[in-house]
């Protein structure tokens, strides 16, 4: 199913744009369910016992399969469908927003006395992780176009690309990761929230409906999609507050925060960048306060054909550190950034959209965390769940 | 041999990435002759104009006859999806 968006902002799209969207919603699921099958099934019965005959041994992980997959039709057509399906996300979205600059700014502006921030850095430059590349293959990444306008084309973009299952105001990732804290550690009441990487605010607006005593703060170092975010979220009459920051040169005082939050952010950055936001997430944390990122399954966590599954977004998804963070061990990198061992956890809660709030109940309350699955944890598919992980700050 | 590239520039090839999967032109390349990904391209473009004005055809039809109950557009959309694309799955 293709979603609509709830909030006043959303586009008024013509019944050609409407239509256009759902399409690409139902080939995005088309590709996502039954080519991906196939493609699981011609790797089975093709390529990996050509590879065995070959080297007298199944690959020994992603990259392997990767490199022995790219002459099979299965994934060419796989691959030439997705990158399309995705092109089209951005494509299909892209009128209505431009079309609607106007409309949009003056909601924006009406919905400025509400309670909430955001402030601006104009002196801020933006990486080049953000601006050398059209991130998700989405034209001009999250700085591209006028005024709030990449904010927006995300939004309704992210409508089309999730086919329902990031929620109806996709905010299923924070929801979840929010309930699930709430869960299983019932004392922990942060006072004072931050979200890393938060673009438009979709996954930082869940914790403050789950914390409502709670100070919420959100960094990114894009202008349009915090500017579009601030109004986004004003107009949902929750206060957030947001700032044009970079997550690893933070302008907050040490021991600030209870909780710092991260969404499908850490795979975005180089590994530099990477080790940068851990010790700030560190240092401004507050002594008992816990840092928490959703992320995607590490590799050494999942086999090596959905390892590879996984990492296609690496080489033809405009995502090139994918990869590199998902080789990458979790916990090693919560102790690099001073965190102690025993004070590391993970965890796999599954989609409070999808499987409810009892589900995530069952899951916090559960004396042994749930396992990565292979083929749903972190994945858009039926019976998605999302992995996240982090430590205790003493 | 591979040029050697910076693993913090996002503009180089992702670490890892196998020899020629990027034309010159950057993109991905999936198929042996680079058309093929052009075709590819052009063809779910022009399914997803069909399908448009499929969904118009319909609204019509509704209006012509709103007595009868219209289709399950999520449904028809999947079986169109699959009818059109059947070819690409795995015999």
């Amino acid at each position: 199913m293709s979603l609509e968006l709830r909030h006043e902002m959303k586009p008024s799209l013509t019944a050609e744009e409407a239509a256009r969207g759902r399409f690409v919603s139902g080939l995005r699921r088309f590709v996502l369910n039954d080519l991906a099958a196939d493609m699981r099934a011609a790797y089975e019965r093709r390529v990996e016992p050509a590879f065995e005959r070959a080297h007298g041994r199944p690959p020994a992980d992603g990259g392997e399969i990767h490199k022995a997959m790219r002459s099979d039709p299965a994934f060419q057509t796989y691959s030439a469908v997705r990158v399309q399906a995705q092109k089209m996300v951005w494509d299909c979205v892209a009128p209505a927003v431009a079309r609607e600059r106007q409309r949009r700014q003056e909601i924006a502006e009406k919905a400025e006395g509400q309670s909430g921030s955001v402030t601006l850095d104009p002196n801020l430059e933006a990486p080049r992780n953000v601006t050398a590349i059209d991130v998700h293959l989405m034209p001009g990444s999250y700085t591209g176009g006028e005024a709030m306008d990449a904010g927006a084309v995300y939004d309704q973009g992210l409508a089309v690309f999730s086919m329902g299952l990031m929620g109806e105001n996709l905010d299923d990732i924070g929801s979840s990761m929010a309930a699930y804290i709430a869960h299983r550690f019932p004392d922990f009441q942060p006072a004072k929230i931050l979200d890393l990487g938060c673009t438009i605010g979709h996954n930082t607006l869940p914790w403050k409906v789950r914390y409502a005593k709670a100070d919420v703060h959100g960094v990114d170092v894009a202008a349009p999609v915090l500017a579009y975010g601030s109004a986004r979220a004003k107009l949902q009459g929750q206060e957030l507050h947001f700032h044009q920051m970079s997550a690893d040169a933070l302008n907050f005082p040490d021991a600030s925060f209870d909780l710092v939050f991260s969404s499908m952010f850490l795979h975005e950055l180089s590994r530099k960048t990477r080790e940068k936001v851990f010790r700030e997430a560190y240092r401004v944390l507050r002594p008992g306060g816990l840092m928490l990122h959703m992320e995607l399954p590490p590799n050494s966590q999942m086999n090596a054909f959905d390892g590879f599954y996984l990492d296609w977004d690496c080489y033809y998804n405009n995502e090139p550190f994918y990869k590199g963070y998902r080789d990458e061990d979790p916990k090693a990198l919560c102790l690099k950034a001073g965190f102690a061992a025993d004070d590391y956890f993970q965890f796999v809660v599954p989609s409070i959209g999808i499987a409810g709030e009892p589900a995530v109940v069952t899951a916090a309350a559960s004396a042994k965390p749930l396992p990565v699955r292979d083929r749903t944890t972190g994945r858009l598919a039926e019976g998605v769940s999302w992995f996240g992980y982090g430590a205790w700050r003493r | 041999m591979a040029a050697l590239s910076d693993p913090e520039d996002p503009l180089a090839p992702p670490e890892g990435a196998p020899a020629g999967i990027f034309g010159p032109d950057g993109r991905p390349r999936f198929f042996t002759d680079p058309a093929v990904d052009r075709f590819a391209a052009a063809l779910l473009s022009l399914a997803s104009e069909v399908w448009v004005q499929e969904e118009r055809l319909q609204a019509l039809e509704a209006r012509a006859r709103p007595d009868e109950t219209p289709k399950d557009p999520e449904a028809a959309l999947k079986a169109f999806i699959d009818r059109v694309f059947a070819p690409l799955r795995e015999p």
